[in-house]
């Protein structure tokens, strides 16, 4: 056994503020994702596992899309399979002409046939499932099979099978070090972030742990069956169709002649999603999600990480370890996972709970963070830095948390998702915006938060929501943060007779006005002080905007005075506001 | 002495919003300002009837480029203290004790300038010791107001 690492250099302490940066940035990211790297990486994953690397990488451009599309993907790719096989193969390979190799293409079939057909499709055809032939499944199906079918063609063609299996593996990993490597650095260059936030993790650690446990719930509910909820099957489908129109179909157009393709959609197509989407229901997921999908994801996942973990144990002081943790570790995980993971599961799960939890149960197995892992691989990423060698085994999932979002691996094939395309936080790195979506991908999923609390979307949808609607609002903290969102200015005139007014010192003009605040909003006593911006802004228009101060203040210019911490003289005396 | 908004403005190389007349002059003052959540206050009149004066210890002079007192995360947006013309004896203390950011000391003859980057254009600050103070409310929790 080599020697433990029991200090680190002083260049080597250099690095980990560097090294956080990096992740962070990766964490937080919302540039699209480089599918590229992040397919590369999938690769790299599944052979550092052991495992044989998925044939179809399906991409999706939202978590919410890739729950979706993880319960729908099995049947499709079996079908595909299957009839290309079994039907239009001939006629498909006289189209492509001598690039495709019968062999690798029967090889390919074959495999997919033991592998994913026998387990799933059989199941398959015992049903019928009138819920499941919707729109939602429908939209989505569309755009994954499109995705299946674009993909087995560059591989038949590409000819990837087991025999290279040796040869691939250690190209990836090259390529995928070089990447990761390339990367991090460009990204620690580009970052200043001094911020730190060990305060904020506890702050949002409370909503975490405050969470329902999802596996009794998913059991539970599997003897409940709830009804189909049209309403939520069509805001979905809205949202993957834009998607399907405009982006699926163009790949397919540009990867495969007008010809082939009116054949392939009038003899597979047609075919597949008639049979499929009358055959698919809750027990074939079920079975799915037994067999296949928690083992991959619990392989690639936990079992690589037991390993690398106990090299870090066994080449790694105790002491150098607390540093790396709190330094780097620690510090990605208050911002990253604490505050925007957090949210994004919690919304995933509540949207999934409301809406489709009985059709679309486990869709956490297998499930990968990416992005939002950017805490766990800047841990081992430095561990990896201070010469532990066994964690090049996570640089493929490194590669694809530095590409992407979240994904999921299975047997045979991968969902990888987009990262968001906004992404806003308030000083105290929790998901906050006024007049938008906090959090937005690039499908249009997304939610509204307030300094960390999510808000529902239907109470903006409609442009500013009244008092009274706010005020319905169940929860009191929702409550709150609706109102302060909305802006108290808006709902000046709904606020009723002002306790008290007074002319604003310094601000020529312009008058404060402190107001008695609704019940229900608020624990703390308080009452409410709307003043006038001394300047305009940019665009012109002057902003009059609401404060909120200690209710047992009954004087304008004192509660101005308190919110300053002066005396109310010195806020009387004000010569100039600006 | 005195500073007119595009002068004030370029010392933070911001650009003058058209809202601004540029060529209007920003009046130095000696009394109490505020600059959107912030607020200038002479440390004469910030404990008047409270308690005893604190103590401020003697500041760092101003660096040629001014200081971020305040850099919104959110926003952006960000309050520059500089030293005005021909004032090299502005000082500058970071105190971040409770509401108070810091404290300014500006020689006798001499001027310094808070300059807001957004909306809220700039202050001029008259020979005196001040404190920037930042603003809070009562929302169930403490919390400052940034804008």
């Amino acid at each position: 056994m080599s020697k433990k690492i029991t200090a680190l250099t002083p260049d080597q302490e250099q690095l980990l503020p560097q090294i956080r940066d990096g992740w962070l940035d990766a964490g937080l990211s919302t540039r699209p994702a480089n599918w590229h790297d992040a397919a590369l990486g999938i690769h790299a994953a599944y052979l550092a596992a052991g495992l044989r690397p998925p044939r179809i990488i399906i991409r999706v451009a939202s978590p919410w899309a890739g729950v979706f599309a993880r319960a729908i993907a099995p049947e499709i790719i079996a079908c595909h399979f299957d009839l290309v096989g079994d039907q239009v193969g001939a006629q498909v390979d006289d189209q492509v002409g001598a690039q495709v190799d019968d062999q690798v293409r029967a090889q390919v079939d074959d495999q997919v046939r033991a592998q994913v057909r026998d387990q799933v499709y059989a199941q398959v055809r015992a049903q019928v499932d009138d819920q499941v032939r919707d729109q939602v499944y429908a939209q989505v199906y569309a755009q994954v099979y499109a995705q299946v079918r674009a993909q087995v063609d560059d591989q038949v063609r590409a000819q990837v099978d087991d025999q290279v299996r040796a040869q691939v593996d250690d190209q990836v990993y090259a390529q995928v070090d070089d990447q990761v490597r390339a990367q991090v650095y460009d990204q620690v260059r580009a970052q200043v972030d001094d911020q730190v936030g060990d305060q904020v993790r506890d702050q949002v650690g409370a909503q975490v742990r405050a969470q329902v446990d999802d596996q009794v719930r998913a059991q539970v509910d599997d003897q409940v069956r709830a009804q189909v909820d049209d309403q939520v099957r069509a805001q979905v489908d809205d949202q993957v169709r834009a998607q399907v129109d405009d982006q699926v179909y163009a790949q397919v157009d540009d990867q495969v002649g007008d010809q082939v393709y009116a054949q392939v959609r009038a003899q597979v197509y047609a075919q597949v999603g008639d049979q499929v989407r009358a055959q698919v229901g809750a027990q074939v997921y079920a079975q799915v999600d037994d067999q296949v999908y928690a083992q991959v994801g619990a392989q690639v996942r936990a079992q690589v990480r037991d390993q690398v973990r106990a090299q870090v144990r066994d080449q790694v002081g105790a002491q150098v370890d607390d540093q790396v943790r709190d330094q780097v570790g620690a510090q990605v995980d208050a911002q990253v996972r604490a505050q925007v993971y957090a949210q994004v599961r919690a919304q995933v799960r509540d949207q999934v709970d409301a809406q489709v939890r009985e059709r679309l149960p486990n869709w956490w197995d297998g499930r990968m963070l990416g992005q939002h892992w950017a805490a766990y691989y800047s841990y081992y990423y430095t561990m990896g830095q201070l010469g532990v060698t066994e964690c090049r085994r996570l640089a493929g999932q490194m590669l694809t948390a530095l590409s992407a979002g979240w994904w999921w691996c299975y047997q045979d094939f991968a969902i990888v998702t987009d990262r968001p395309a906004e992404l806003h936080r308030d000083a105290q790195g929790r998901l906050h915006r006024a007049g938008g979506m906090a959090v937005r991908y690039r499908d249009g999923w997304g939610f509204y938060a307030w300094h960390g609390i999510r808000l529902p979307a239907d109470l903006f949808e409609t442009g500013v929501p009244s008092l009274e609607r706010i005020l319905k609002q169940p929860n009191s903290e929702v409550r709150r943060c609706a109102i302060e969102m909305t802006g108290w200015d808006r709902l000046e005139r709904e606020l009723g007779d002002p306790v008290a007014t007074a002319a604003d010192p310094g601000n020529p003009g312009r008058q404060l006005a402190l107001y008695d605040v609704p019940d229900g909003l608020y624990e703390t006593p308080v009452r409410l002080v709307l003043m006038t911006n001394g300047s305009p802004d940019r665009s012109g228009a002057e902003r009059r905007y609401g404060e909120t101060v200690p209710a047992d203040i009954d004087d304008p210019l004192a509660a101005q005075a308190w919110a300053y911490g002066v005396p109310r003289s010195a806020y009387a005396a004000l010569q100039r506001r600006t | 002495m005195s500073m007119t908004y595009s002068e004030a403005l370029a010392l933070s190389h911001v650009s003058l919003p058209e809202h601004l007349e540029a060529e209007a002059e920003v009046p130095v003052l000696s009394g109490p300002q505020a600059q959107g959540d912030l607020i200038i206050v002479p440390v004469s009149q910030a404990y008047e009837g409270i308690e005893q004066t604190p103590f401020w210890p003697q500041g760092k002079i101003l660096p040629l480029e001014g200081v971020q007192v305040v850099h919104g995360e959110a926003t952006g947006n960000t309050h520059w203290l500089h030293a005005g013309f021909n004032s090299p004896g502005v000082s500058w203390h970071r105190a971040d004790r409770d509401l108070v950011i810091g404290v300014v000391t500006v020689p006798a003859g001499q001027s310094a300038m808070l300059v807001h980057t957004d909306e809220h254009g700039a202050n001029g600050i008259a020979p005196g010791t001040y404190e920037i103070r930042q603003k809070r409310e009562l929302a169930d929790e403490i919390r400052y107001v940034e804008d």
